[in-house]
């Protein structure tokens, strides 16, 4: 899971050298600078590129065959394939488990999105909002007790809401999204 | 002198030492909780500063920074859990003395010695700030882009992970740099005819979604670990004389050693205590007792990881280089305020530099009594559950981004470098040359063009002027080596096997 996602992020990088590339490639040059507006970006987006190919093809080469611990290649006549397929099911769990993972991160960066789009939509007030965003935040980490942790979270939830607003807009003098 | 002691009359006023208190406490605080970092709560103050004087902005990022850098001792000392990487070899020796019954003394040798490695640390950066800078005053332009790209290479190759992940990473961050309206010439560049990015990427947004908000998601994937806490007395907790005596040789050598190896761009805190502890072991007439629970070990290590906040610091007044993440943060703080780190920084805001030294000697003072002082809950501290923290952090991030300049774009800027920090994070490329590569190549970019400009268009400047044919062999080399370093030596020991010499594992 690691190495793949590797390759996939570094691949999006090398996606972003192509549109710095591309973007570059648009902008004219001017006679009175030597070095011209174009060449940085230009410059960096290819070597960016040609830097990810090398990355994602180290990890498309096969790999370097198995050494023993005293230096000597291990003998693929001799491993056992019951044992392959085994590591491979075991390689497949963790893999999803890995992937479950990332529905944490995702869960609250949804989460976010959705605190973003209530402050800005101007129907609640904001302190009301976090309170909300604090206890539907806590549900997605992990709880020994939750119910009693929903409640600690409720509580923080509610000083944080009032309490941020109030520092914001009267200590530091900020326009925070107000009801419209 | 007039200046630096006037400067401590600043900081000594309520409003400051307040401030510093505040700061100190605060980054002892996050220091401690492994996955809270001095350069999370750092970005997070950054739209704070705003609203503040660029003095008071100094004065407690850089009290931030300090406590940060010592918290994380605590709890590796006490739990074996290292708050910050800069304490994860004061864990080698801290823990298993707090084991042996004996963790008050292992706290007073770290806080005393985090003290002491501050202090020399601030000798250097009072010495050697000002000389360096006059020195840059008669940098050409060549000399400081080639200057910028040693340092970029530098931080590229160092920092953790792949050498050629750190490169990619460099890379992202000057591309990052580029959309805006080119100030020399005027025009638009990866601007995607998109109005907002026409004054470029903000780095107050880009950097609290990339270290505080980006860094909570990829938390989300990392069990907590429990550590297994200790009860005992904390007799000891203050170092007496006897005991600076008897360390100082270790004392002196790690802090040199520390503020040295803070002055390389890019090289850190972690680097220095690693550094400091190998030599110590190296003269030591013990070796062996390194990693039981050794006095030195401990005082070697800390002391050299808070030296290095001073030793970093020096480039950063000095040439406007930052070396590390937090002093790129310093630098975004002051550039918020319209002020620009650099050899001039001395002629044109003279103040702001000895403040900065006030507030660094002063913070270290502040830290060691809030040290002293809270030894006995911070650990308890650490054992704060993520479901109370991480909504605290999330909802501070995306207000903070909104207040610093009152714009949605901004929250919207924040969350997309928050995703692309847990991308990172994830692929394994470091965030640290992303961030400083933001900072230095549009100044790498401004000094080759203005360079080329003077020179009529001549680049024979990049290999005549023998400081900056120096430098960019320096850089050079330090690219190719990591590359070639390993070829080497496989072919040498082909070489070797060719003519029948015993290899080791024969």
């Amino acid at each position: 899971m690691d190495r793949r996602q590797e390759w996939f992020i570094t691949m999006l990088i090398g996606i972003v050298g192509v549109i710095g590339c591309w973007s570059a490639l648009q902008i004219g040059g001017f006679a009175f600078d030597p070095l011209g507006s174009r060449a940085v970006p230009l410059g960096v987006s290819v070597l960016m590129i040609g830097l990810c190919v090398v990355q994602a093809g180290k990890w498309l080469l096969p790999r370097a065959p198995a050494v023993s611990a005293t230096g000597a290649p291990v003998d693929i006549e001799k491993s056992d394939m019951k044992e392959d397929t085994l590591a491979q099911v075991g390689e497949s769990v963790e893999d999803i488990f890995e992937a479950r993972q990332l529905l944490a991160p995702l869960g609250m960066l949804t989460l976010c999105l959705g605190f973003i789009w209530l402050v800005f939509l101007e129907r609640f007030p904001i302190s009301l909002v976090t309170t909300a965003f604090v206890v539907v935040a806590a549900q997605l980490l992990p709880m020994p007790n939750r119910r009693r942790g929903t409640l600690i979270a409720l509580m923080l939830g509610v000083v944080l809401g009032f309490g941020a607003e109030w520092l914001f807009t009267q200590v530091f003098f900020v326009d925070l999204p107000a009801l419209g | 002198m007039d200046g630096l002691l006037t400067a401590f009359w600043f900081t000594l006023q309520p409003a400051a030492l307040g401030l510093m208190l505040l700061g100190v406490s605060a980054g002892v605080f996050v220091g401690a909780i492994p996955g809270l970092s001095g350069t999370m709560l750092i970005a997070l103050c950054l739209p704070l500063t705003f609203f503040m004087t660029p003095e008071m902005a100094i004065v407690l990022l850089i009290s931030i920074y300090i406590g940060a850098i010592s918290g994380g001792l605590i709890t590796a000392t006490l739990l074996k859990m290292p708050g910050t990487e800069a304490a994860i070899m004061t864990t080698l020796d801290g823990y298993p003395m707090a084991r042996a019954g004996r963790p008050g003394r292992a706290l007073g040798l770290g806080i005393g010695s985090s003290f002491v490695g501050g202090l020399i640390s601030w000798v250097a950066l009072v010495l050697l700030t000002k000389p360096l800078s006059i020195w840059a005053t008669k940098f050409t332009a060549f000399n400081y882009f080639a200057l910028i790209v040693m340092a970029l290479v530098l931080i590229a190759i160092i920092t953790e992970g792949s050498f050629l992940k750190g490169i990619i990473a460099a890379l992202l961050g000057a591309l990052l740099a580029v959309p805006g309206i080119d100030p020399s010439s005027g025009t638009p560049r990866l601007t995607f005819d998109l109005v907002a990015l026409n004054g470029g990427i903000d780095p107050i947004p880009m950097f609290i979604g990339l270290f505080a908000l980006g860094t909570a998601f990829t938390d989300l994937l990392k069990p907590k670990k429990e550590g297994e806490g200790l009860s005992t007395s904390y007799r000891g907790v203050i170092m007496g004389v006897k005991d600076y005596l008897r360390h100082g040789a270790n004392l002196l050598r790690s802090s040199v050693l520390g503020t040295w190896i803070g002055l390389l761009p890019g090289v850190g805190a972690i680097i220095g205590s690693m550094v400091a502890y190998s030599t110590t072991k190296a003269l030591s007439k013990t070796p062996e007792k390194f990693g039981t629970g050794c006095e030195a070990g401990i005082v070697s290590s800390e002391s050299a990881n808070n030296a290095t906040i001073g030793g970093a610091m020096i480039p950063l007044i000095a040439l406007g280089l930052p070396g590390s993440l937090n002093n790129v943060l310093l630098l975004a703080a002051l550039l918020i305020h319209s002020i620009q780190p650099g050899p001039l920084l001395f002629v044109n805001n003279p103040e702001l530099v000895y403040i900065l030294m006030a507030a660094f000697f002063c913070a270290n003072i502040i830290m060691y009594f809030v040290m002293v002082g809270s030894v006995r809950w911070v650990s308890r501290i650490s054992q704060i559950p993520g479901y109370i923290l991480f909504p605290i952090i999330v909802f501070f991030c995306l207000v903070g981004g909104y207040a610093y300049g009152n714009s949605v774009a901004d929250v919207w800027m924040l969350l997309s470098f928050a995703v692309i920090g847990f991308l990172l994070d994830l692929g394994g490329f470091p965030k640290g040359p992303l961030a400083i590569s933001f900072i230095l190549t549009p100044m790498a970019e401004q000094k080759l063009r203005s360079g080329l400009q003077i020179a009529g268009g001549d680049w024979s400047g990049l290999y005549t002027e023998p400081l900056t044919l120096i430098m960019l062999l320096m850089a050079l080399a330090m690219l190719l080596i990591p590359s070639l370093g390993p070829k080497l030596s496989r072919r040498r020991k082909r070489a070797l096997d060719k003519i029948g010499s015993p290899t080791p594992k024969e």
